[in-house]
């Protein structure tokens, strides 16, 4: 939980940075992705959380009250039924990549289905994000990858 | 399987609050407020991103030896708003009772899905801001403040459908009302169809209120653009950048002896 609530802060301070210019990666969500991805008791904790700072997220940033918070708790959902169905064989980090990705791509359709883009400026916000983003994924994607092999080693 | 059904449930749950929250919740009064709390709530912890962020841009302004040419550009147009506020003494005796000036403040907030109705500035009601009074950006008008909290303001922009300004035309006095489209553009209407107005001429605040002081830049009028009920619309070339509002200075005004 503590965790948790570091990386939503540290999603929050990098946001304060990048204020008016660009949007940061969701990183609380990748990090509650990698939890469920790898802590398969806690999962119905894991939506809430998400849901509660997907809200504060909201609160402080986007304003659309709701709209993050719905998005970041469904994902969750999504993550933890569709994770289970791959075969534990096929659980790799580029797997897990995978569905960052994807997270990613359903958040951006969302808002910009739902803020649109109504100048350059939040346009270029938006690539600046997609370009930002790829880094966070692959270095989730390797974190995900030696948390597996320590695990294998104990 | 189960366990399979119950986080499904959840996650549907989550989905579904979520979205009454913003049915519901979207556009009230009270969500200017939540933000305001949040935003107060979270500006200890985020003090140091922010000092840093402040840090960098002065260096970048130092590097670029502009922040001594911004501070006597700032003081010259704070000038020459005063001036122009002279000049209407004759028209407002409450204008002339009371001194203004210019206080900084900086944008904290553009909702993308209010791009062009509204932002929010980092000074409130603590620094003397009071609903109303109007914010500029490097001496032209961007808007005017519509809800004003302990610590921060939100500010309706002139490219709002729901902002309407009285504006006159510097060259030939006439009269007409700012207005903007919500979607970055602004008009000025009801210009009567005898009266030509050409491209360039200058638009300034018409008197509104005590807190919108007359004189104040606007733009300059563009080109014609349609007509309607008898008056001609005209496009507006706003002077404020409105694109770039990253800081802006609010036109506050302190009482002086009558």
């Amino acid at each position: 939980m503590i965790q948790a609530v570091l990386f939503w802060f540290l999603q929050d301070v990098l946001q304060v940075l990048m204020e008016g210019w660009a949007y940061v990666p969701d990183i609380f969500l990748f990090y509650l992705m990698f939890r469920s991805a790898r802590n398969a008791e806690a999962e119905i904790a894991l939506i809430w959380t998400a849901f509660l700072g997907g809200l504060l997220w909201d609160f402080r940033w986007s304003g659309l009250f709701g709209l993050s918070a719905g998005i970041y708790g469904g994902i969750i959902g999504l993550m933890c039924i569709l994770w289970k169905r791959v075969p534990f064989t096929g659980r790799s980090h580029w797997m897990f990549a995978g569905f960052l990705a994807a997270a990613h791509g359903m958040l951006s359709l969302s808002r910009f289905f739902f803020f649109g883009v109504a100048s350059k400026e939040v346009a270029f916000a938006f690539v600046v994000q997609l370009i930002t983003v790829f880094p966070v994924i692959l270095m989730l994607a390797f974190a995900f990858a030696s948390d597996g092999e320590k695990r294998h080693v104990r | 399987m189960k366990r399979e059904g119950s986080t499904a449930l959840h996650g549907l749950a989550s989905v579904a609050v979520g979205f009454l929250l913003m049915v519901f919740l979207s556009g009230d009064p009270a969500s200017y407020l939540a933000m305001d709390t949040a935003g107060t709530l979270l500006a200890w912890p985020e003090l140091p991103a922010r000092a840093a962020r402040i840090g960098v841009e002065k260096a970048v302004s130092w590097f670029a030896d502009t922040t001594r040419l911004q501070r006597e550009i700032n003081k010259l147009q704070a000038e020459n708003i005063r001036l122009k506020q002279a000049l209407h003494t004759a028209v407002s005796e409450s204008v002339s009772s009371s001194e203004e000036g210019l206080l900084g403040a900086r944008v904290v907030l553009r909702r993308p899905d209010d791009w062009w109705k509204e932002l929010k500035i980092d000074k409130g009601s603590a620094d003397g801001i009071e609903k109303g009074m109007a914010v500029l950006q490097d001496g032209f008008l961007v808007g005017r403040v519509f809800q004003v909290s302990r610590n921060f303001s939100w500010v309706e922009l002139l490219t709002s459908p729901g902002l309407m300004i009285p504006a006159v035309v510097e060259e030939t006095r006439d009269l007409g009302v700012i207005a903007g489209d919500g979607e970055g553009r602004i008009s000025l209407l009801y210009v009567p169809l005898e009266n030509l107005l050409t491209p360039g001429m200058k638009l300034t605040s018409a008197l509104v209120s005590e807190h919108l002081a007359p004189g104040l830049r606007i733009g300059e009028v563009g080109e014609a653009t349609g007509i309607s009920g008898g008056y001609r619309i005209y496009s507006v070339v706003p002077g404020a950048e409105f694109s770039r509002l990253y800081s802006v200075q609010v036109f506050v005004k302190k009482e002086g002896p009558r």
